[in-house]
This record gives structure tokens, C-alpha cells and sequence, in this order.
């Protein structure tokens, strides 16, 4: 009975179900073909702060790159505001000695995976040779330069330039690419988002009298209340597997230990769940649960880390996400995707997740059951 | 206007509902303060009282939407609380709003009340084909109810409350908002409905719905039961009155002052009588006296406006 229900409760949703549903996937695909397409001609921004021959060989090599269009910069401040804003997909910057060369990027543009790739590949072959050349020079004392050029004669190809990839903080994995963060991250905005905007439903149902004449039915305010909750974690769980399938098989994201992601889908869509009931309960009317429900969504998607990573913000933003659930999804997330994390390492914020769950359908079912018992 | 007339309910004996002094407030507001009715079977009876008498507020608690302050109900012979469900299957609820999904379309929105209703698929989709029949929107079923006029969509709702064939059908102000056409239709659907045995509780603020549509008819005014009874019961109520209005031409207000309680409006003479026959000679003769020359003279029997003006003092309708 309550199945049934449910399912047709789902079904009766669904021209939302539709919008609520494609348009995520719809949106993913967009930035996937917009990337592919995009390939060939990236900006990035250079700094040379060694001045040597060596960085100008590297800076020489970027440019030939055919992947690559270059723009050179002094300032490290003004390279970064580019990078942020977009006129430049990363910026390179050569360290003095060019013993380092960092790749500041911004991990949210899609195209910032394909620039790591492209720069790593430049700097590959520059690697081996500066390698071997200041081994020689290690051992040998004799001029750096000097050795460099032995080095070339001889193709050495020993070790590789390290390019470690500021403002992601994480470890640059094979395979993980540039939709292992914005998959997981649409993912937790998006059935947020959503399992608020439904929560437009619960109100329009309460003020069409709709709920009023379920209620006149032989149903129990419980098993109507299961109802109204089990339709919302299910919807929340259909969107997550259905993001997931794209991202894994679209976008070639591999999302780590299913029994953690299980896990972990389980427990965001019970928090969704509850976070709908709640704004389904206290709106006023749907346009209020809409125009209340989505941009506080979208806030705490921002807060959490949902659009960009929190390790790009301060300490104090960062601990301040952390009050929102979607940051400890986040972790999770990234525990999974980018640390091989499992469902025994990402058991503490499953758990935080299901605590902040627990809470919200806690407070929510008060509060409908509040609205089913009175008119 | 010859209606067969049912049994009158006795002391709850074949009486589908029973409702005793039944009271609910909202804050220190009165919705409904003591009211009690019983409905025999297959009698259609009605709820007449102005907006705000608390019509909704007693359907509400008839149908365990509300826990009453006071008070019970029993419908079908079972106590009715917020909490009973298998009681209420007895009752169709056709609730003041248009209370269907507007995006969906009259067949999902009834297969879904069915569903809820427990209605099996083979029954659900009788019911279904029956129902819409009834309210004649066979041909429009797989329209989507926002698509629908404001007359369908009510008939739409009354379908929605007769799928699980209940005991009792309640309908509260099913006509609101409906053009005269469509208001026709839906009365004559309840007619029907009422012909063919099945008790009704109608709740409306129209004394002509009241009038046409019930067997007994109680009186609602500000959450009281101020009168209860056939439509000739609460007329008797006003007295044997009847309402004589007298044009003429020459000193109306001479001709007026003849008569106690008698008012000059638009040109003519309203008075209420108790012996028509015996007036109009009183009236003829006054009015030779102060000189009036009688163009016409209409008398009018009340009806249930008169009564509720009588009773309360005021209008049904403002
Ligand atoms: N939920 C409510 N909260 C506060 N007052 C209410 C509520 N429902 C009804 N009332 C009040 O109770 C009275 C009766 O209302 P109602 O039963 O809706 O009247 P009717 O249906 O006859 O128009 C009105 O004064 C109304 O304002
Ligand atoms: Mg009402």
C-alpha cells in the first residue's frame, strides 16, 4: 500500500521528475562536449621568475606546445585573479633555479584537467633532462648549464620534473580527471537542490486540499507520513544513481568503493529527504518553498564545497562549511574518488551525514505530522 | 418539487450520520459551538448558512480531517476520529477546493485517489469508467485537469469522492465559482445520485441549491444549528407570512402607514401577511381611502432566505 503510494507519488511528479532529473545530466553533458571541443588552443599564463636559460627552454617548450596558447605575466597576483576569472585556463609559474615549476589551476573549469595533462606531457621529457643534468652537476660540481647540455646529448631520461598542482590539494592520479570533482560535486548540489524545490510539492499538495482528502481516506497520518519521507529518499537515491551512471560512464569518472558511495548516497538522500520534509512543512506556499528552498541550496552548496573545493578558501570558510552537510559529503566524496577511500574510511562522515539526517527528519516529520493533524 | 420523502431519522436508529454537539474553536474564535444533526439513510440533507458559519469546520470534523473540542460523530454506525481510517472509507469526501492534481489528468488524479482508497485495479478501473460517466467527463478523462473549466474541474472533484462507492457523500460548496450551466449539471448529477439511494450531506450558502437538492435542510449561523427541518418546516418557522407588494400611483406612503411593518420601495407597497386573502381586501380598501390607484398587486410565498432572515436577522449573502 505504502509502496504503491510511493511510487505513485513519484509518478505524479514527474514533470518535475523530468527537469529535476535531465536537466543536471543535461548540464554535464553540455560541459563535457563543450570541453572536448574546447581542446587545442588553451590560454595559459606564464611567469618566469628564474630568468635563466633553462626557464626560458621550459617557456620555450610551453609555446610550441600546439595545445597551448601563452601569455606572459610578472605578477603572481595577477596571474591568479586571471586564472580565477577565467582569461587564462592556469599559470605556470617557474621558481627561481627552475627547480620548481607550480601549475596554479582552477579545479572547477573543466578544462583544467586537459591544461595538467598537456603542461605535464610538455614538461616531461624537460624533466628527464634537468634531472640528470643536476645529478651530474651533484656529483661532478661542475656547471649546472654545462651539464644540461651533456644531458641533451646524451637523452637522458632518468627522472621527471615534478608539477605539483596547487589549489586542488589533491594528489594528480591517473585516473581521476577533470570531472572527478564536479561529478560528485553536481551530484551533492544538484539532489539537494532538487529534494528542496519538491519540497514545493508537499506545500502545493497541502494547499490544493489535496492532502486534505488523502487524509480523508483510510490512510494513518503515519503511513502517510512514511509515504511523503520514503518518496523523497527515494527520488534523492534514483537522481544520485542516475549522476552517478553519467558521470561513470559519460564522463569516465571512476567514483571509487560502491559499498562507500552506496553508503554514502543512502545517507545524503536521507538528509535530502529530510531538509524537503522540513521546507515542504514551514513554507507558506510553493513559490516560498521555491523561492526560499533554491538559493539557500545553492548557499549551502557554495558553503560546502559543493561548487568549488574548500581547500581554495580559508581556514575560517572552511571551518564554517564544515556546519553544512554537504561539506562532509564533499570529504567523503573526495576520500572516494581521489584517496581510494572505503566505506570503513568514510564512515565518520556517513555518519556526520546521517546525524544532520536524523535531525532534519526529526524536525520535519514533526512539523507535517503538525500540518496533518490540524488544517 | 414533489420529492419522495424518506423516512425521518428516529433516535439514531437507520441513521448513516449521527453528530453530537460537535465544538471546535481556533484561538478564542468559534468555529463551530454545539452543533448536532442526524442523517437517515438515503436522504439528502443540507448545510445552509453564510461564509464563516463554520460549514467547513463541521464537514472537517464529520470526516476526521479535525479532532472536535467536543463532541462525536458516527458515520455508518462507527465512531469518525482524525485517528479511524477503516471508519472513514464510508465516506466521499468532496472537499471545498478543487482538491486534484492540476498537472495531471482527471484519469491519473482518480487512479490515484482510487489507489488510495484501496480500490483494486479491475474495481479501480470500473469505477473509473462509471464515475466519469457520471459527471460527464468521459470524453475530456485524459485531459490534464489545469486545462479544464472551472465547472469540470468540480465535477472532476465530485468524481474523485464517489470512486470508492461510499455511504456517504459529502460535498462542501460544490457550485462555488461555476457558471449557471455547469452549476445545473452539477446538481442534477447530485439529484441523481440522491434518487438512486445513496445519503448526502450538502453543504452551501445557496437557498436555491438547499431548496432544490434536500430532503431537511439545518440552518447554520455563526457555528450554531439555528433551525432544522424540511423545506415547509422552517418555513413555518416565518409564520404562514406571505410577501404582498402593492404598486399604485398617488400617496404610496398614506397607503403604507395603514399597515405596520409595511415599507414604500421602488414605487410600490411591501408588507408581510399571515391571511393573504383577507389582506388584499384590507388593502383595497385602505388604499380607496387615501386615494392610491392600484396598478398591480404580487404576493410571494418566503422561502428559505426569508427564514434565515427571520431567524438571524440578517441576509444569507451580503
Ligand atoms: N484553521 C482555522 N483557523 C482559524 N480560524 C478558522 C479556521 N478554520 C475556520 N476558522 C473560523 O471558523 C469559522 C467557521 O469557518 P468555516 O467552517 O470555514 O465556515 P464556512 O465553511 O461555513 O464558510 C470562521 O469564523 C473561520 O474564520
Ligand atoms: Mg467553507
Amino acid at each position: 500500500m505504502i509502496a504503491r503510494n510511493e511510487l505513485l507519488r513519484v509518478y505524479r511528479d514527474r514533470t518535475a521528475l523530468f527537469f529535476i532529473l535531465v536537466l543536471p545530466v543535461v548540464i554535464m553533458v553540455i560541459i563535457g562536449s563543450t570541453f572536448f571541443g574546447e581542446a587545442g588552443d588553451l590560454p595559459i599564463g606564464v611567469i618566469d621568475r628564474d630568468q635563466s636559460e633553462l626557464s626560458a627552454r621550459i617557456e620555450r617548450l610551453v609555446d610550441d606546445s600546439p595545445a597551448l596558447a601563452t601569455r606572459r605575466y610578472t605578477d603572481l597576483d595577477a596571474l591568479e585573479l586571471d586564472v580565477r576569472t577565467g582569461r587564462v585556463d592556469a599559470g605556470l609559474v617557474i621558481a627561481p633555479g627552475a627547480e620548481r615549476v607550480e601549475l596554479i589551476t582552477d579545479p572547477i573549469r573543466r578544462s583544467t584537467g586537459t591544461v595538467r595533462t598537456v603542461v605535464r606531457g610538455v614538461l616531461a621529457g624537460e624533466g628527464a633532462r634537468l634531472g640528470a643534468a643536476r645529478l651530474a652537476s651533484d656529483l661532478t660540481g661542475t656547471d649546472l648549464d654545462a651539464n644540461l647540455l651533456t644531458a641533451d646529448a646524451l637523452g637522458a631520461e632518468q627522472t621527471t620534473i615534478d608539477v605539483p598542482v596547487m589549489a586542488t590539494g589533491t594528489p594528480a592520479e591517473d585516473d581521476v580527471n577533470q570531472f572527478s570533482y564536479t561529478a560528485p560535486a553536481n551530484l551533492v548540489l544538484f539532489v539537494f537542490v532538487n529534494s528542496l524545490a519538491i519540497a514545493a510539492s508537499i506545500v502545493q499538495a497541502r494547499q490544493l486540499g489535496v492532502l486534505n482528502r488523502i487524509r480523508a481516506g483510510p490512510l494513518r497520518t503515519s503511513t502517510i507520513l512514511v509515504g511523503f519521507g520514503l518518496s523523497r529518499v527515494l527520488f534523492s537515491i534514483v537522481q544520485s544513481l542516475l549522476l552517478l551512471s553519467v558521470g561513470a560512464l559519460v564522463f569516465g569518472v571512476d567514483f571509487g568503493d560502491p559499498v562507500g558511495v552506496a553508503l554514502l548516497v543512502l545517507a545524503f538522500s536521507l538528509l535530502c529527504a529530510g531538509a524537503g520534509l522540513l521546507v515542504g512543512s514551514v513554507a507558506r506556499n510553493g513559490d516560498q518553498a521555491q523561492a526560499i528552498g533554491i538559493p539557500v541550496a545553492i548557499a549551502l552548496g557554495m558553503l560546502g564545497g559543493a561548487m568549488w573545493p574548500l581547500e581554495i578558501v580559508g581556514p575560517t570558510m572552511r571551518g564554517i562549511g564544515h556546519a553544512v552537510p554537504h561539506a562532509w559529503a564533499m570529504d567523503a566524496w573526495v576520500e572516494l574518488v581521489f584517496e581510494g577511500g572505503s566505506a570503513r574510511t568514510v564512515l565518520g562522515e556517513v555518519g556526520i551525514l546521517l546525524a544532520f539526517a536524523a535531525v532534519l527528519l526529526l524536525i520535519g516529520s514533526r512539523l507535517l505530522h503538525r500540518r496533518l493533524s490540524a488544517i | 418539487m414533489s420529492r419522495p420523502s424518506y423516512a425521518r431519522p428516529g433516535m439514531g436508529g437507520d441513521s448513516v450520520v449521527v453528530c453530537r454537539d460537535l465544538r471546535r474553536r481556533f484561538g478564542d474564535r468559534v468555529g463551530v459551538d454545539g452543533v448536532g444533526f442526524e442523517i437517515a439513510r438515503g436522504e439528502t440533507y443540507g448545510l445552509l448558512g453564510p461564509n464563516g458559519a463554520g460549514k467547513t469546520t463541521t464537514i472537517s470534523m464529520l470526516c476526521g480531517l479535525l479532532a472536535p473540542d467536543e463532541g462525536e460523530v458516527i458515520v455508518a454506525g462507527r465512531p469518525i476520529t482524525p485517528s479511524s481510517t477503516d471508519a472513514k472509507r464510508a465516506i466521499g469526501l468532496v472537499p471545498q477546493d478543487i482538491a486534484l492534481y492540476p498537472d495531471l489528468t482527471a484519469r491519473e488524479n482518480l487512479r490515484f485517489f482510487g489507489r488510495l482508497q484501496g480500490l483494486g485495479k479491475a474495481r479501480l478501473a470500473a469505477r473509473m469508467g462509471e464515475v466519469l460517466e457520471l459527471v460527464g467527463l468521459a470524453d475530456r478523462a485524459d485531459d490534464r485537469v489545469e486545462h479544464y473549466s472551472g465547472g469540470m474541474k468540480r465535477r472532476c472533484n465530485i468524481a474523485a469522492g464517489l470512486l470508492h462507492e461510499p455511504e456517504l457523500l459529502v460535498l462542501d460548496e460544490p457550485t462555488v465559482g461555476v457558471d449557471p450551466q455547469s452549476r445545473n449539471a452539477i446538481l442534477e448529477s447530485i439529484e441523481e445520485l440522491g434518487r438512486s439511494g445513496l445519503s448526502v450531506l450538502y453543504t452551501t450558502h445557496y437557498m436555491e441549491e438547499a431548496e432544490r437538492l434536500c430532503d431537511r435542510v439545518g440552518i447554520l449561523d455563526e457555528g450554531r444549528l439555528v433551525a432544522e427541518g424540511t423545506r415547509r418546516e422552517l418555513i413555518a418557522h416565518v409564520g404562514h407570512q406571505a410577501g404582498l407588494r402593492v404598486s399604485g400611483t398617488g400617496d404610496l406612503h398614506a397607503l403604507a402607514a395603514e399597515f405596520p411593518g409595511a415599507v414604500v420601495r421602488d414605487g410600490a407597497v411591501d408588507l408581510l401577511v399571515d391571511d393573504t386573502g383577507r389582506r388584499l381586501a384590507e388593502v383595497v380598501g385602505a388604499a380607496e381611502r387615501v386615494h392610491v390607484v392600484i396598478t398591480g398587486i404580487d404576493t410571494s410565498e418566503p422561502d428559505l432566505e426569508a427564514v434565515f432572515l427571520h431567524l438571524t436577522g440578517k441576509a444569507l449573502r451580503d
